[in-house]
């Protein structure tokens, strides 16, 4: 099970992320009207890089701590 | 015989001579900046692999104006609105035929122009921008992305503040959204971007704009040491990076980021999809060692696409097509984004030097222009003259990859939201 949660744990909270950016800028923003749709869009295409963002330090995380663990640092 | 016949031999001079001033000075001129291209390319100063093909079909489709036959000047005149001559002529090029829309129309010049099928099928779609993309995926490594992530991002978004300031600034001279849009992508240095863009958004201005994104992107190479030598002191250039343990990604965590990646970027930018794809295709095919595709994309598409993408922007440079009182702005406007992008850059550069505690190079900050990989090479290489020793290289390659894809959701914002924009 270790394999699978550390799988999750790298990947999960950037695709979050950016999967709340994507529905605010598609599915939530055509509803909205005026300042609040400009801002639910521009907080929507913000998170999705964060997200991305998120994903890559995370990735970074796991490789360092798998380097460190096989004892495989320089 | 009589002197007109004789007129008739020699149609490229007299179609010049007989064309009005403004129109015979342009012809003049632009033979002479095809012969610069050709020049400043051999010499290495601008991009051989553009500049040649380019400064070549600038040269010839200006001279090799002819006397068109009667059914293709209709069929020209139909598409630009010019009037046809006494004879039924008009002065034309059997290169190509960028204004004709008209199905039939352009079934008819398809036969005609040689370039016309290249042009209709794989330039005006963007399928040459795409291929340029596939073969920039294909060289990228995304894992010098994934080793400094936020300090890429930040670097990267630092460095389109060209893109962002030309906006407003093209607006106020007098473009609309769309026009501005398109000019102020010059600003994030991606010419397959750039390209797409004005493809997308201001269709009657892609020759000219994408001409000067391209003229521009070859100049920076050139241009961007003076720019990092003139806000970069020689001391704050040798700073040596801080040594830290190379993080070695799996080529399995590479592909599934870029499917991640790419995936997130079409869901929020569907029209910016073709683009994104390519990118990521490129990415992806690297990734799973497709040692055949690698080949394909890297050898035939991206450098058979560069060779078009150079003839075909040579051979639009015709005069009657550039002739445009916008091209004068278009230029000033191209030169404002690029520099503000470098300066945007290198200011990203200096707040991580401080933040870092004046540990962190601010030469790194000029590769978040995503001009892949000349901004990281140029990062470089004024870095090595004041300090041989000094390796910053695979920073600048992570902050040069982020600048690729913060243009890419930049070209997405633009062609989602500027049209939609009052």
């Amino acid at each position: 099970m270790k394999p699978i949660a550390d799988t999750l744990r790298t990947w999960m909270p950037g695709l979050l992320t950016a999967l709340i950016g994507v529905a605010g800028v598609r599915l939530l923003a055509p509803m909205l009207t005026g300042r609040l749709q400009a801002a639910v869009v521009i907080f929507g295409y913000l998170l999705v890089p964060v997200g991305l963002a998120l994903i890559a330090r995370q990735i970074r995380r796991k490789a360092l701590a798998n380097q460190e663990a096989w004892g495989d640092r320089p | 015989m009589n002197l007109s016949d004789i007129a008739g031999i020699f149609q490229g001079i007299t179609t010049l001579v007989q064309s009005h001033p403004s129109l015979l000075m342009a012809r003049l001129a632009l033979i002479a900046l095809g012969g610069l291209l050709i020049f400043l390319g051999r010499k290495g100063i601008l991009e051989p692999l553009l500049m040649i093909p380019m400064g070549l079909g600038m040269a010839m489709v200006n001279a090799g104006v002819l006397f068109l036959d009667p059914a293709t000047s209709a069929v020209m005149a139909r598409s630009t609105g010019e009037a046809v001559m006494a004879n039924g002529t008009t002065p034309g090029t059997l290169f190509l035929a960028p204004l004709v829309t008209d199905t039939g129309d352009l079934m008819y010049i398809l036969q005609i122009d040689f370039l016309q099928p290249i042009y209709t099928f794989a330039f005006s779609n963007g399928l040459i921008a795409c291929f340029v993309f596939m073969g920039i995926g294909v060289l990228l490594d995304v894992g010098f992305l994934l080793a400094r992530p936020f300090q890429s991002m930040f670097l990267a978004m630092c460095a389109e503040l060209g893109t962002v300031a030309t906006f407003p600034i093209a607006v106020a001279l007098g473009f609309n959204y769309n026009e501005a849009a398109s000019i102020a992508l010059v600003g994030g240095a991606d010419g397959p971007m750039v390209l797409f863009t004005s493809l997308t958004l201001a269709k009657h201005l892609f020759v000219p704009i994408t001409v000067v994104a391209y003229l521009y992107l070859g100049l920076t190479y050139g241009g961007y040491p003076y720019l990092i030598r003139f806000l970069v002191p020689a001391k704050l250039r040798a700073i040596r990076p801080v040594v830290k343990p190379p993080v070695r990604i799996t080529a399995g965590e590479k592909l599934a980021f870029a499917f991640v990646a790419g995936t997130m970027l079409c869901l929020l930018f569907p029209s910016a999809a073709p683009l994104l794809l390519s990118l990521f295709v490129g990415v992806a095919v690297r990734e799973a060692g497709l040692q055949y595709f690698i080949n394909v994309i890297e050898n035939v598409l991206l450098y058979g696409a560069t060779f078009f993408l150079g003839l075909l922007l040579g051979v639009l440079c015709e005069a009657s097509t550039l002739l445009n009182p916008k091209v004068l702005l278009l230029l000033v406007l191209g030169i404002i984004a690029l520099l503000l992008s470098g300066v945007g850059g290198i200011v990203g550069g200096y707040i991580l030097y401080l933040a870092s505690g004046r540990k962190f190079n601010p030469v790194i900050g000029i590769a978040g222009v995503s001009c892949v990989p000349s901004t990281a090479k140029v990062a470089q290489k004024e870095v090595s003259k004041v300090a041989p020793d000094v390796i910053i290289l695979p920073e600048a390659l992570g902050v040069n990859i982020s600048g690729v894809i913060t243009t890419a959701i930049l070209t997405g914002i633009f062609v989602s939201l500027v049209p939609h924009m009052r």
